[in-house]
């Protein structure tokens, strides 16, 4: 019993950092930079890899070619305009892409990026009054130390959390037998 | 650490519940939605309620002011098998709680308190009127409850609620002629009648909860000597506490029935409303392809239409799931669409190829399409993911003297990655 409400508990405590980038509101998307008080929700597509999934800040190859996809939400940073730079996070100087601040009133700023090698890379967004927004993309790249260091904290939580539940349990066996359920005396 | 753990376990199980409790509920994600229309499926949203010609009387208001929300819809006559039909659909305002209290509700002209109906096809026009209870800065949506289906969320707007709460009055004069205000009417007695069955239930467990623990009860109560758990003194206070159920019980049907002696019972009939006089749809739209390319977030559909209005029309505008693609060749064409949420208008969001006027009787080809980061933002793009991946809409046609020509347009939408 005691072993099924812990996995129970392991289970919540995996949702809890669980995040589904398909049908978040935008308010809440992990993938929304901001430029001033103006929102840009960032995404990329691999179609020659996964026709159709969506990816943020992990992209999942090199192969092949990457569309990357501006959303720009406010009608007033589509009138300022929006350009869009992706570069190598160890190398700023290789310079990926580069798309010239300008406006976009359908919202929409679309690019395509052939990445070299697996790393990281930064994605930066560029309003015409000079304001900027960037995001780090791991592409084609596991990063094992942040990994780690995750499953550390779960493993925590659940030592801590699993320490209480024994402590609950000793607690109410004990309580049974103070009680001396055999001489029914209620 | 060794000295907190004894710490905490010196304080005891209520110490341990406490901290398993702060744990869990850190634990639980937290991620709420806002924006609940955008979680519902985009087929639901375009091709079941069209909204249009939405508008919102005022974009603030003080507390005790009215604003009226008004416009049309269309019960899409594309509607989805999988959902069910609006035989039975109640018009009602989504908001953040009970900010506004809705003082009318029309449909057609006719006073929709109740459900009713709806035809497929069909139009119809309807008004909300809401008085501002609330302070606070409130998006204000249309919705229609379609029995089994559920909500349908039109466009929202926000709603800047200025003033203090305490000079809310809700006053309603009764069929008697009395006048009430609803927000404190028979609060006192709600509140006393509420207090004393709750001293009543408390009263209850406590008896039962200074026994012993339950878990001590529990294998006795198991076994065959369970009856030995109920003491004579129990049924004694079983029995008061009945009496004292049933008393006030009938003491509190006898006094309602006294201080309120005409009441009326909440009114559960259907109401019947006729849909909007409709002429035959003047333009015909025969949709032959369409797609949807996922990076480009647009739309496009080539049709077959053929104008039978009598004059020279020209497609001014793609309305679906509440956001209004509009061609900018055309133009705005209508007052509404000036005080329409900025977010759900794409003012050049409609790009007609080869655009120009089709002659009165023409039949032909076009082909348009409709661009705008809506499509992601507002999430309809998942379009491609559901089940059901029909789209459908209403194009807003315009003759040369600004009459505008309403037709249905929905069929399969295909995917397209690159």
């Amino acid at each position: 019993m005691l072993s099924r409400l812990l996995l129970l508990l392991s289970f919540t405590f995996m949702l809890a950092d669980a995040y589904a980038h398909d049908g978040a509101e935008i308010e809440e998307d992990v993938c929304v930079m901001t430029l001033g008080n103006e929102r840009v929700h960032f995404s990329a597509y691999q179609p020659e890899i996964e026709e159709g999934a969506e990816y943020c800040r992990e992209i999942p190859s090199v192969d092949g070619k990457t569309i990357i996809v501006l959303d720009v939400i406010e009608k007033t940073l589509r009138e300022i305009g929006v350009g869009l730079k992706i570069y190598s996070q160890e190398n700023p100087e290789n310079i990926l892409v580069s798309v010239q601040p300008r406006r976009v009133s359908q919202g929409v700023v679309e690019a395509i990026v052939n990445f070299p090698e697996s790393g990281r890379y930064i994605a930066e967004v560029t309003g015409r009054d000079n304001s900027k927004a960037r995001i780090l993309l791991h592409v084609d790249f596991t990063d094992w130390a942040a990994i780690i260091l995750g499953i550390l904290y779960d493993l925590a939580r659940l030592l801590i959390v699993g320490y209480l539940l024994f402590r609950l349990y000793k607690y109410i066996k004990g309580k049974i037998i103070k009680q001396n359920i055999e001489s029914k005396t209620f | 650490m060794k000295n907190i753990l004894k710490k905490i376990i010196g304080m005891g199980m209520s110490g341990v519940i406490a901290l398993s409790t702060v744990f869990v509920v850190a634990s639980i994600p937290t991620t709420v939605s806002a924006h609940g229309e955008r979680s519902q499926e985009p087929f639901l949203r375009m091709r079941t309620v069209q909204w249009y010609d939405v508008t919102w009387s005022k974009a603030t208001v003080a507390v005790n002011e009215q604003v009226v929300v008004k416009g049309k819809f269309r019960i899409a006559p594309d509607w989805p098998a999988s959902a069910a039909k609006p035989d039975v659909a109640f018009l009602n305002i989504s908001t953040p709680g009970p900010v506004f209290v809705r003082k009318k509700t029309l449909i057609n002209g006719v006073s929709a308190t109740n459900s009713m109906g709806l035809k497929l096809g069909q139009d119809y026009e309807w008004e909300v009127h809401l008085k501002a209870r609330h302070p606070g800065r409130w998006h204000i949506h249309s919705m229609l409850n379609v029995k089994d289906a559920g909500p349908i969320v039109g466009p929202g707007k926000y709603i800047e609620v200025t003033g203090d709460y305490a000079d809310f009055k809700n006053e309603v004069t009764t069929l008697t002629g009395e006048t009430v205000d609803l927000e404190h009417y028979g609060i006192k007695q709600a509140v006393m009648w509420h207090s004393l069955w709750a001293v009543i239930g408390v009263a209850w467990l406590l008896y039962w909860l200074a026994k012993p623990i339950f878990f001590a009860r529990y294998p006795v109560a198991m076994s065959e000597d369970g009856d030995s758990l109920i003491t004579p003194t129990d049924k004694k206070v079983t029995a008061g506490f009945l009496v004292v159920a049933l008393g006030l019980t009938f003491y509190g049907y006898m006094k309602a029935e006294a201080d309120y002696p005409i009441t009326l019972p909440l009114q559960a009939a259907m109401a019947n409303v006729d849909p909007l006089p409709q002429s035959e749809e003047q333009v015909k739209i025969k949709t032959e392809t369409a797609t949807y390319r996922v990076p480009g977030r647009a739309m496009k559909a080539t049709i077959t239409i053929t104008n039978n209005t009598g004059q020279a029309i020209k497609l001014g505008e793609f309305n679906t799931a509440t956001v209004r693609f509009i061609n900018p060749n055309v133009g705005i064409m209508d007052e509404t669409a000036k005080g329409y949420p900025d977010y759900l208008l794409a003012q050049e969001g409609l790009t007609v190829e080869n655009d120009r006027s089709i002659g009165p009787g023409e039949t032909t080809t076009l082909s348009f399409i409709a661009q705008d980061a809506a499509w992601e933002t507002e999430r309809i793009s998942s379009l491609i993911y559901d089940p059901d991946s029909h789209f459908g809409g209403l194009l807003f046609f315009y003759g040369a003297d600004g009459t505008r020509y309403i037709s249905n347009i929905h069929g399969s939408l295909i995917p397209k990655f690159i």
